[in-house]
C-alpha cells in the first residue's frame, strides 16, 4: 500500500480521530491528530505532512480555514476533506481551494483508505516532479558554465596563436625604432615621431603579453589555504589606492574561515582584479563605497565584492565574462580581466556570478567549496 | 673573456628562425661593439659552432626543426662553458625553468626590448663574471 507518509488527522470528534489514527497507523503511516484548527496549525508548523484528513464542520475554525492557513506555509500538503450530509457545497468549495477530494460521513473505511492511497501517490509524483525540475535547473546552470568555459578555451587558443605570431613582428617594430632613435642626427620632429611609434608599440607589447597571460590556462598550483589571509593580503595591496580615488573600502573578513584548496597567486589575481574594477567603476562618484566580505554558506566560503556604483546595464550582464568585452575607455582595459577570473575560479571548482541593477551597484559573488577531510590527505 | 688568436671583441651567436630578429640583434649587438654571427636553426647553429667560438649564445626557444630546448641540450653537452641566454614568450615560465635547469644562464622575453638585451648581454660578458 504505497510508501509510508506523515498524515495529520483533524477532527473535533475524538472517536473519529482514534479510529483513523489506528487504521492509518496499521497501514504503516505516521499519524498525528488535532482536535481543532489551532492544534492543526501548530502540528503543521512543527513538521511536514504529506496529507491531512480534515473535518469541515468544526467549532472555532472550520476545515476550509484550516486548509487555507496551512497552505500559506505548507503548500504541498494535500487535504482530504470529511463532511456530513447536506454540506456537499462546502466540500466543493474546499476542493476549489485546493483540497484533493472529499468523503461524506459516515464514511466507508475501505473507500477512505483507497482515497488516501491515491492522494499520496499524487503527492509523491509531485515531489518527483519538483526534484526533476530542480535537477533540470542545475543542469542548465552547469551547461551555461560549460558553454562559457568552452568559449573561453577556444578564444584562448586563438589568442595564444595570434599573440605568439605577433611576438616577433612586435620585436622588430620596437627594436628597429630603438635603433633609429640612437641616431644623433634626427630632427626634433623625426625624433618625436619615432618616440610615438615606440610608445605605441610598447602598448601593443602589453596587449600581446596580456593575451598570452589570458590564454595560458596554467594549471593552478593548489595548496590548502585560508581565503581570509589571501583577501587580507590583496586588500593590503590596494588599500591606499581607494582613499586617493575618493572611494571608501569596507572589509568584513572573519578570522577563522574554514580552509579551501587553491592557488594563492591565482586567487589573489582574481580578488585584485575585482577590487580594481570596482574602484575604477566608483571613482569620481559621490559617497562611493566598495565592500569586500567573506562568509561561510552551506559548505562554501563565499566572497562578495560589492559596490554602490552605476551598476551594470542589463544588456551587458551576459557579456561581462567574455574576453575582450570592456566598457573602459580605449587603451585602459584589455577586456580580459574578468574572463581570466572566470577561468581561474572554474579551475578551483568554484563559481563566480554577478548581480546588478542599474543605479544600485554591482555584486560579484564567488563561492569556493570548503576543504573536507577527504580532500586534505590524498591528492594535492 | 678574451681568447688568444681571436679578435678582441666578444663573439655572440644569435640563433633565431625569424630574419627580423636576427637582423635586429645583429645590428644592435654590433653597435655595442660585439662580433655577431647568426644561425636560423638549431641544426645550422651546431654546424657553425665548430667554426666560430662564441662567448655567448642567444637562443630562440620556438623554432621549427630541432627546437630551442633540444638545441640548448646539445649546446650544453658540446660547449658547457659557453653561456646561453634564451628568448621566449613571457608566459612560458615552465620552459624558462626547464631551460635554466638545463644550464641556460638568462632569459629574454619576447617581444624583446633592446635595453634589456643590452643589460643582459653586458652582464653575461662583463669581465667580473
Amino acid at each position: 500500500m504505497g510508501s509510508p507518509a506523515r498524515i495529520l488527522v483533524i477532527d473535533d470528534e475524538e472517536g473519529i480521530r482514534a479510529l483513523l489514527s489506528r487504521e492509518l497507523t496499521l497501514e504503516g503511516h505516521e499519524v498525528r491528530t488535532a482536535g481543532n484548527g489551532a492544534e492543526a496549525l501548530s502540528e503543521a508548523h512543527a513538521g511536514r505532512f504529506q496529507l491531512a484528513l480534515c473535518d469541515i464542520m468544526m467549532p472555532d475554525m472550520n476545515g476550509l480555514d484550516v486548509l487555507e492557513a496551512v497552505h500559506q506555509f505548507q503548500p504541498d500538503m494535500e487535504f482530504l476533506m470529511m463532511t456530513g450530509y447536506g454540506t456537499v457545497e462546502t466540500a466543493v468549495a474546499a476542493m476549489k481551494k485546493g483540497a484533493y477530494d472529499f468523503v461524506q460521513k459516515p464514511f466507508d473505511l475501505e473507500e477512505l483508505l483507497l482515497l488516501v492511497g491515491k492522494c499520496l501517490e499524487k503527492s509523491g509524483l509531485r515531489t518527483v516532479i519538483q526534484e526533476l525540475k530542480d535537477a533540470k535547473k542545475k543542469l542548465e546552470d552547469m551547461q551555461a558554465q560549460l558553454i562559457q568555459s568552452e568559449k573561453l578555451a577556444s578564444i584562448g587558443q586563438l589568442a595564444a596563436g595570434v599573440a605568439h605570431e605577433l611576438n616577433n613582428p612586435m620585436s622588430g617594430i620596437m627594436g628597429f625604432t630603438q635603433l633609429l632613435l640612437e641616431d644623433q642626427t634626427l630632427s626634433k620632429q623625426q625624433r618625436s615621431d619615432l618616440e610615438t611609434i615606440y610608445a605605441q608599440s610598447q602598448r601593443c607589447r602589453t596587449i600581446v603579453q596580456n593575451l598570452l597571460q589570458f590564454s595560458r590556462r596554467q594549471d593552478p598550483k593548489k595548496v590548502e589555504l585560508d581565503l581570509g589571509l589571501i583577501l587580507q593580503a590583496t586588500i593590503d595591496l590596494v588599500k591606499y589606492d581607494f582613499p586617493s580615488s575618493g572611494v571608501a573600502l569596507v572589509t568584513r573578513i572573519p578570522k577563522d574561515l574554514p580552509h579551501v584548496f587553491g592557488d594563492p597567486q591565482q586567487l589573489q589575481q582574481v580578488f585584485l582584479n575585482l577590487l580594481v574594477n570596482a574602484r575604477q567603476a566608483m571613482a569620481g562618484r559621490p559617497q562611493s563605497q566598495v565592500t569586500i566580505e567573506a562568509s561561510l554558506e552551506a559548505g562554501h566560503v563565499v566572497v562578495r565584492v560589492m559596490d554602490n556604483g552605476p551598476g551594470i546595464p542589463k544588456e551587458n550582464m551576459g557579456k561581462i565574462f567574455d574576453p575582450f568585452f570592456t566598457t573602459k575607455p580605449v587603451g585602459q582595459g584589455t577586456g580580459l580581466g574578468l574572463s581570466i577570473c572566470h577561468g581561474i575560479i572554474q579551475q578551483h571548482q568554484g563559481t563566480i556570478d554577478v548581480t546588478s541593477s542599474p543605479g544600485e551597484g554591482a555584486t560579484f559573488k564567488l563561492s569556493f567549496p570548503v576543504l573536507t577531510s577527504e580532500d586534505g590527505g590524498g591528492k594535492r | 673573456m678574451t681568447h688568444p688568436g681571436r679578435p678582441d671583441h666578444p663573439y655572440v651567436l644569435v640563433i633565431d628562425d625569424e630574419p627580423v630578429i636576427r637582423e635586429l640583434l645583429r645590428r644592435h649587438l654590433t653597435k655595442l661593439g660585439y662580433e655577431v654571427a647568426v644561425a636560423e636553426s638549431g641544426e645550422q647553429a651546431l654546424t657553425r659552432l665548430s667554426q666560430v667560438h662564441p662567448d655567448l649564445v642567444l637562443l630562440d626557444m620556438r623554432m621549427p626543426g630541432m627546437g630551442g630546448m633540444e638545441c640548448l641540450n646539445r649546446l650544453r653537452q658540446l660547449y658547457p662553458r659557453v653561456p646561453v641566454v634564451i628568448l621566449t614568450a613571457v608566459v612560458e615560465r615552465e620552459a624558462v625553468l626547464e631551460a635554466i635547469n638545463l644550464g641556460a644562464q638568462e632569459y629574454l622575453f619576447k617581444p624583446i626590448d633592446l635595453e634589456t638585451v643590452t643589460r643582459i648581454v653586458q652582464n653575461q660578458l662583463s669581465p667580473q663574471t
